[in-house]
């Protein structure tokens, strides 16, 4: 087989080939030039972009433990807030609270019921759509108009370490086909659960944001991450339909897609780094009558459904062959912006396909941890626990059985792997090679004439879980932890539930606020580390390491929303109060129970009020809806707490999204020129925070505003007038950017011009807050288009508000007369200084 | 000591198999599990929408029955289909064909409404064997077969039971199981 390679500009490549990702598509067009159509949400159809789920309110009744559902629920909205977070999609994911099932609602979205479904079905989820292919920007598309995910009202068939993160990561596997992915092989959340090794702490691998990004690609997405294409054929040269193909890093994730009809495939989102790719067939669903991989197949334009081709072996690309030993895999560079085109890979059938997927584990104690989780800095041997059915029998390997890891390393101990348990393995890994190594580890099994690639089959990590020694309440509601391996970068969840870290001591521990609770609520406290590991992880090895935490006061409250009426098709802000709650920000939901009214953003104003923007979709069903809060463990309703009115087209609106008006400048702070769109706007006065706000333009559909220069940072309410009418949203107003005030030498002396590799100090306003210098992580120096690390922040002594900045010029900043050097904290920019930068 | 931890911890074990997250049952755990297991032929099947919800009935007449109540016929329920106007994808879940003979793990729960045990897993095919007898069987758990003069699909022979068999396996199944209760 020959293989050549072309690096081409991503966007030279003209028409799009292949099925990226693993999405749920039919094929349409002729014999020879299908296209591939995935199922979508339409972004132009959608809020902002963003897609709300929402569970059935009558969940409560149906669950096999109702004291449960505040914690599902908020599982429910760390799920969404999982895939909101994508930061190369374009789609918006929320949590919109509860909803009554058959109420009206033109806008897509998305509904969580729990059911009663068999003891051996967890959940299932998918999208729904009415068939019919449109055109989008990127091409043509099934719109979804409403996806649907049921979930067993049984919670106690959750198990595992630990309920509220397998809970979790159902439920947010769930969402991902409802959002339009299917199932893949490389062990992310949308890999099947015998593989997944995704967790609380890492909820989404790079497989899952590249799946999600590229369905509903952010700007930038191209030009941030790789493309690799190509083709997989048989001998003959006929196309393998359905065969994945697998980019992986030795030490790090791995990105995948299916080929298509044409045998093509497009493995889009790689981060930049170095891969080696090999192509697998899909593995069977186990399951009669079901798709190969759990794959819900492609139709083509009669409604025939595709299947997959037969199986072939699995190969690694290496040079212009393919090859069964990794050693020999050839490393593919992969660079940001760019598409990596492979000449066709020519792969064998064979009549059947040897392994099932194979799943590891460690052990703490009687506690069994999928996948195995290893801690590298220990000197003894390690070993983990593999089963994979067909891998041993009676006690015996099979026969030409070798496991080793991609890469090399960690290297399984001489005599190392041995059968246990009838059908079960052992596999001891070889201390010295562990030493210092962290992140995943993937093995590939090899039966002589076949191998199977377990991607992230080990994941090393340098300490032992965190272990929860004792929980102590304090006077003042907290609570105050002590244990090992505990830190402020430790997540601490009240039964699934966020807590807030309110110190950090190595002495006396680490302060908790819990979450908002009713009294004699009781919740188990899990602590879940940035490497994955939690303190369940200990709960059979560890004599006390359970601890819960029982709430002495609390109730569940009252709910009230003080603006009576909203219009249809417009925005507006909503204030709710309520007596006996307490508000919190982190762990706070609330809704309207459809996805025609949406709260874009809420700010807890008062510890029992809270002030939130809310749209109203143009075709809402006209009347009253139901307001619902999730606050900690207390959920709250408000049945006809507001009432949709119709549209007015001679009303005022206004759009909460209010942005700087000045190229180059972000942000709304004091003294801004921001711009406010809207509609019937040309005749509008305006008020922000109470202070009349000048008008620098006015036209029907935008406003340029000057905000007060004296308002506080925080919620205000931005009030727009005409004679006849007036609109009120919420804005954020933000700290006064940064000001560049002098920029000097390294000893502070006048300098005239800079040349690479010079010391620069500024001297600039804006980077001191009452708590002091703004933690390096959150400014940025640009100079000449380049981000430059920050060496030092100093406050200027006897200059209140100045600050040093201390860096280094780059050699990459072009030579000018006038180079730009702008400071930004958190995205607020400044204006530019101009420097000379000589050759 | 890992061997000890290892055999303890296997029996604990659930392993859920996908996406549709189910867990995945062995033959017998299916036999004890289902609260009916019948052996019918699929009468109908048809979508119906109930708001944003589509399910799949499908009406089976029993030919025989080898666990549960009598019953001349069974309606089985299936997450997604198609009604309405509204296509609703499901991963996972088999599709049953009018005219098609299986035997089926039914599942029936306090609402009444009886589902297939573990979706696809609750399914087993009949058909005939070498010397005619009839035979069910269960697609290979994670290993699938393929004729290469074909390339389709081909029934795994390791995991085929001549019917007689698997009817003496469900009768000696639930008689153990009876015993385990009675002490």
């Amino acid at each position: 087989m020959r293989r050549a390679l072309a690096m081409v500009m991503l966007f030279a490549a003209g028409a799009v080939h292949g099925w990226a990702y693993y999405h749920f598509v039919r094929y349409v067009g002729p014999a020879g030039f299908t296209q591939t159509v995935p199922e979508k949400f339409d972004l132009a159809a959608l809020p902002n972009g963003t897609v709300s789920f929402f569970v059935a309110e009558d969940a409560a009744a149906l669950l096999s433990d109702p004291g449960a559902f505040p914690a599902v629920l908020n599982l429910v909205r760390e799920a969404c807030q999982t895939w909101n977070a994508a930061p190369t999609s374009a789609l918006r994911v929320a949590f919109g609270g509860l909803f009554r099932p058959g109420s009206p609602q033109t806008t897509p979205g998305a509904e969580i019921y729990f059911e009663e479904l068999d003891p051996l079905t967890l959940g299932v989820g998918g999208p729904t759509s009415r068939g019919t292919p449109v055109a989008g920007p990127g091409g043509l598309f099934v719109p979804i108009t409403r996806s649907v995910v049921r979930l067993n009202q049984n919670l106690s068939l959750w198990s595992g370490p630990s309920f509220a993160e397998a809970f979790y990561l159902t439920v947010a596997h769930e969402l991902g086909h409802a959002l339009g992915l299917q199932h893949t092989f490389t062990a992310a959340t949308m890999s099947t659960e015998v593989t997944r090794s995704t967790s609380l702490a890492r909820a989404l691998d790079d497989d899952d944001l590249a799946g999600i990004s590229a369905l509903y690609p952010a700007a930038g997405f191209a030009e941030k991450t790789g493309t690799i294409t190509g083709r997989v054929v048989y001998e003959d040269g006929s196309p393998v339909h359905l065969a994945s193909v697998v980019a992986i890093r030795p030490s790090g994730s791995a990105v995948s897609a299916l080929t298509d009809l044409e045998g093509r495939y497009r493995i889009e989102g790689v981060p930049p780094g170095t891969y080696q790719i090999y192509v697998h067939p899909l593995p069977s669903s186990g399951r009669a009558n079901a798709g190969l991989g759990d794959i819900v197949l492609p139709r083509d334009g009669q409604e025939r459904q595709i299947e997959a081709s037969s199986p072939f072996d699995t190969v690694f690309l290496s040079g212009n062959q393919t090859t069964r030993d990794h050693r020999l895999a050839a490393f593919f560079p992969v660079a940001p912006g760019k598409r990596e085109e492979n000449d066709t890979i020519t792969v064998r059938r064979r009549s059947g396909y040897r392994f099932s997927p194979l799943t590891t584990y460690s052990f703490f104690g009687q506690t069994a941890v999928r996948p195995a989780i290893v801690n590298a800095a220990e000197a003894s041997v390690r070993t983990v626990a593999a089963f994979s059915r067909g891998l041993a029998a009676n006690n015996i390997p099979a026969a030409g059985l070798q496991l080793e890891f991609l890469g090399g390393t960690p290297l399984i101990a001489p005599n190392g792997v041995r059968a246990y348990n009838g059908e079960w393995l052992a596999v001891d890994l070889q201390p010295t090679s562990l030493f210092g190594a962290s992140g995943v580890r993937h093995l590939v099994v090899s039966l002589g004439d076949d191998i199977y690639v377990r991607p992230n089959a080990v994941r090393l990590v340098s300490s032992d879980p965190p272990l929860v020694e004792t929980l102590a309440s304090n006077p003042d509601g907290s609570v105050t932890v002590r244990g090992r391996n505990l830190s402020a970068f430790t997540r601490f969840l009240f039964d699934g539930v966020r807590s807030t870290i309110l110190s950090v001591d190595p002495e006396s521990g680490i302060r908790l606020a819990p979450p908002p609770g009713i009294r004699g609520k009781q919740a188990v406290l899990t602590a879940v580390n940035p490497d994955g590991q939690n303190s369940a992880f200990l709960r059979t090895a560890q004599a006390g390491a359970v601890h819960s935490f029982t709430y002495d006061s609390g109730e569940t409250g009252i709910l009230q929303a003080v603006t009576p009426s909203i219009a249809a098709g417009a925005e507006s802000m909503v204030e709710v109060t309520g007596i006996g709650v307490q508000f919190d920000a982190a762990v706070t939901t609330i809704g309207f129970g459809s996805s025609d009214v949406q709260v874009r953003r809420f700010w807890v104003t008062e510890r029992n009020r809270l002030l939130a923007n809310v749209w109203v979709a143009p075709e809402a069903a006209l009347g009253p809806v139901t307001l619902t809060a999730v606050n900690g463990f207390r959920v709250l309703s408000q049945p006809a707490a507001v009432v949709i009115r119709p549209a007015d087209p001679l009303a005022v609106t206004v759009s909460s999204t209010v942005v700087n008006a000045v190229p180059g400048q972000s942000g709304v702070f004091p003294g801004a020129l921001v711009a406010v769109a809207g509609a019937n706007l040309t005749e509008a006065t305006v008020s922000i925070g109470g202070q009349s706000a000048e008008v620098v333009s006015a036209e029907a559909r935008r406003l340029v505003v000057r905000v007060p220069l004296n308002l506080p940072v925080g919620p205000a309410l931005l009030r727009v007038s005409s004679a006849q009418s007036s609109a009120t949203v919420v804005v954020g107003i933000e700290p006064t950017p940064p000001e560049i005030v002098a920029v000097r030498g390294a000893a502070g002396e006048a300098v005239r011009a800079f040349r690479a590799g010079d010391s620069i100090v500024v001297e600039a306003t804006g980077l001191v807050e009452p708590s002091g210098p703004v933690a390096l992580p959150r400014l940025r120096v640009i100079c000449g288009g380049i981000a430059h690390p920050v060496i030092e922040l100093t406050p200027v002594a006897g200059e209140p508000g100045v600050a040093r900045v201390h860096f280094v010029l780059s050699a990459l900043v072009p030579a000018g007369a006038q180079v730009p050097l702008t400071i930004a904290v958190d995205g607020r920019t400044s204006q530019p200084a101009l420097l000379t930068v000589l050759d | 000591m890992f061997c000890r931890t290892l055999v303890v911890a296997c029996a604990a074990l659930a392993l859920p198999v996908s996406a549709t997250t189910i867990a995945r049952a062995t033959l017998d755990e299916l036999i004890e599990k289902s609260t009916s297991i019948v052996r019918g032929k699929v009468l109908r099947v048809y979508g119906v929408r109930n708001g944003g919800l589509v399910s799949t009935y499908v009406r089976v007449g029993v030919i025989e029955r080898l666990k549960g109540p009598e019953a001349a016929e069974v309606e089985v329920v299936l997450p997604g289909g198609t009604a309405g106007g509204l296509i609703q994808k499901v991963s996972g879940v088999p599709q049953l064909v009018e005219g098609a003979e299986h035997v089926l793990f039914l599942w029936t729960g306090r609402s009444g409404r009886t589902r297939l045990l573990g979706l696809g897993q609750g399914v087993l095919d009949l058909g005939k064997g070498p010397a005619g007898e009839s035979m069910v069987t269960r697609q290979a758990m994670d290993a699938y077969v393929v004729d290469p003069a074909s390339g389709r699909a081909a029934e795994p022979e390791a995991v085929s039971l001549r019917y007689a068999d698997f009817a003496a396996r469900v009768k000696r199944v639930l008689a153990s199981a009876s015993r385990t209760e009675a002490k």
